[in-house]
């Protein structure tokens, strides 16, 4: 066993991800490696139906993996209980609200359930971790507002406060830009920027905006059919990982501008 | 900031209403009893006209005290039922509570005959009603549990919960084909349901499992508010799924399955008080809700008894027809208005 470093925030190991079957396993993705180092922002890129979210939905263990190790704070995930977990992995899905008659504070203030006693009654402390994910999300203004008077956009970033306020040190969003516009793409992104930056948090999202990622992200998982790689974008576009990504007969990867383009 | 809306208005006014419409439950009825005797019976002061004293303590009392009891418990298992299947459709019985006793009652009455062992004085009596009553729910249930612990999601168990009601239902089509003119009237007024068979020491029993009820949903609150976000979120934050859905279920068959035995199927009141709650508090969160379905189940169900029994004749109109007659309006009202379903 390799000893623990401290600012290491998530250790991935031999990691096989898939559906377990009766008969055999489903295998989706295999021989997974990375680490997540505190303070990062990690992009998760690959072309559809490769297995995002099958990876993110397993490393927050809402799917049981195949094989391998996912450790978070020098333990394995498996080792602990579902609401010590919840207290170190805040997850964003592209589920929407079951409801959506619940109103944005109500939303944000779920994310406080791992700290709250059997009713849920708020403490100080409480109150302020609430308070500051809404500040830090500027979405004060909606506090108020039922989740069904949102927009895409707006949504997300309440979903993001209420996985804030949850307080973790590690952030996993799935998908968090799709159905947004550019703008509030970019919004999006240095938003979860900044909070890697300021708070020491680390975020690993999944995103089919891959320009963006390679713009803001310190690294990026690229996920192929082949293999799975975390690397700096400089890195990838070394080692032209991002060419391999998408059949080449439509789109190719521009490396001296640093984004992909459309063949003519 | 947020949450901290003052509902306290809102649960006065209701409270004052429960108040209100209980003691107008006990003055109307057959006799017209005056407030004041209502009041001075109550207290244990003596009136002048002693059955009076008798009506209110042995006749309405239980009565009232019964309405109270099945409106907020049904409005309850509602709630629950909504929440954990996210589903605004679902009520106390879509496991198949009702159904399940049901199917209880009607071999205690039309099966009896097929048997041909048991005498009709064992048949009339209460106890063996709920009895019948409860032995169906829980094999029913206990069907649908056993059938549900193998599939995981959770849409699976109402869709599953609807099978056997319609294969209790099934079971009891053939039972009523073979019957009895006479028997087949006794199941149909059973299925009418009926607040006004409780004795003293029947509500007495009925309450503990109604106590019981209420306890495992308000420890349920928490996890009801986080299933509100979705199943995968719920289990984010730290959740234990399968004991909290456990837990709901468990509470709902208590307050349903109770209820049914003791009372018989009442319709409707269970899935229109948790809309009714949700539209007049304008949310969905469980604390505040939970106090709001007990006031509001308690007032509506008082409210149908007044009218079911007909005031100053000697007449009583079926509950469950009042319920749905009384109730599906005010639902359909107050949808309209809001124009908005709180769900």
């Amino acid at each position: 066993m390799e000893s623990f470093k401290p600012n290491i925030a998530m250790q991935v190991k031999d990691l096989t991800i898939g559906y377990r079957k009766k008969s055999e396993d489903n295998e989706i993705g295999t021989d997974i490696n990375f680490q997540l180092w505190q303070g990062e922002l990690i992009a998760l890129v690959g072309p559809n139906g490769i297995g995002k979210s099958t990876l993110l939905r397993t490393l927050c263990d809402i799917q049981t993996r195949l094989n391998g190790s996912i450790e978070v704070g020098g333990r394995d995930i498996g080792t602990y209980s579902a609401l010590e977990l919840a207290q170190l992995i805040s997850v964003v899905l592209t589920d929407p609200p079951a409801t959506r008659a619940l109103s944005v504070g109500e939303i944000v203030t779920l994310g406080r359930q791992p700290y709250t006693n059997w009713i849920g009654k708020l403490t100080e402390q409480d109150k302020s971790h609430i308070e500051n994910a809404i500040e830090t999300t500027e979405i004060s203004n909606l506090v108020n507002r039922k989740a069904f008077e949102l927009s895409d956009g707006q949504l997300q970033k309440v979903m993001i406060a209420r996985a804030l306020a949850q307080d973790t040190d590690i952030i996993i969003l799935d998908e968090p830009t799709t159905h947004l516009d550019m703008h509030h793409k970019a919004h999006i992104l240095s938003l979860l920027r900044s909070l890697a930056r300021n708070s020491g948090k680390t975020i690993l999202f999944s995103t089919h905006e891959i320009d963006l990622g390679i713009e803001l992200c310190d690294k990026l998982i690229v996920m192929g059919s082949e293999n799975t790689e975390i690397n700096t974008a400089d890195g990838h576009i070394l080692n032209g990982n991002f060419d391999a990504l998408f059949p080449s007969d439509l789109i190719e990867f521009d490396s001296s501008r640093r984004l992909f383009r459309i063949k003519k | 900031m947020f949450a901290e809306k003052t509902y306290v208005r809102t649960f006065l006014i209701l409270s004052s209403g429960l108040v209100l419409v209980f003691m107008v439950n006990l003055m109307l009825g057959s006799v017209h009893i005056p407030f004041s005797q209502v009041v001075k019976s109550l207290t244990g002061t003596e009136i002048e006209n002693q059955s009076w004293q008798y009506i209110v303590k042995n006749y309405r009392l239980p009565k009232a005290i019964t309405a109270v009891i099945v409106g907020s418990g049904l409005g309850l298992s509602g709630l629950l039922m909504q929440t954990l299947f996210r589903n605004p459709l679902a009520g106390p019985f879509v496991l198949g509570i009702s159904s399940g006793a049901s199917l209880g009652v009607a071999f205690l009455i039309m099966g009896a005959g097929l048997i041909g062992g048991l005498a009709s004085d064992v048949l009339t009596s209460n106890w063996s009603l709920v009895i019948a009553s409860s032995l169906g729910s829980f094999l029913v249930l206990l069907a649908v549990m056993v059938v549900s612990v193998r599939v995981r999601d959770t849409m699976a168990i109402l869709i599953i919960g609807l099978m056997f009601a319609s294969l209790t239902a099934a079971v009891v089509s053939v039972l009523s084909y073979f019957a009895t003119a006479e028997e087949l009237q006794q199941f149909i007024f059973w299925g009418f349901g009926s607040l006004g068979n409780l004795a003293w020491k029947e509500i007495s029993v009925l309450l503990i499992f109604y106590i019981l009820g209420c306890i495992l949903c308000l420890v349920s609150i928490k996890a009801l508010n986080s299933f509100l976000l979705g199943e995968n979120y719920s289990r984010s934050m730290g959740l234990n799924l399968k004991k909290s859905r456990i837990i709901i279920i468990l509470a709902t068959s208590i307050l349903a399955g109770s209820i049914t035995a003791f009372a018989g199927p009442i319709a409707f009141i269970g899935l229109a008080i948790p809309h009714l709650a949700r539209q007049l508090f304008n949310t969905s969160a469980h604390a505040i809700l939970f106090p709001a379905i007990l006031l509001i189940g308690a007032i509506i169900m008082l409210i149908c008894d007044s009218i079911a029994q007909l005031p100053f004749t000697d007449y009583s109109l079926p509950i469950n027809a009042i319920t749905s007659i009384f109730g599906a309006p005010l639902v359909i009202w107050l949808l309209v208005r809001k124009r908005k379903m709180i769900f």
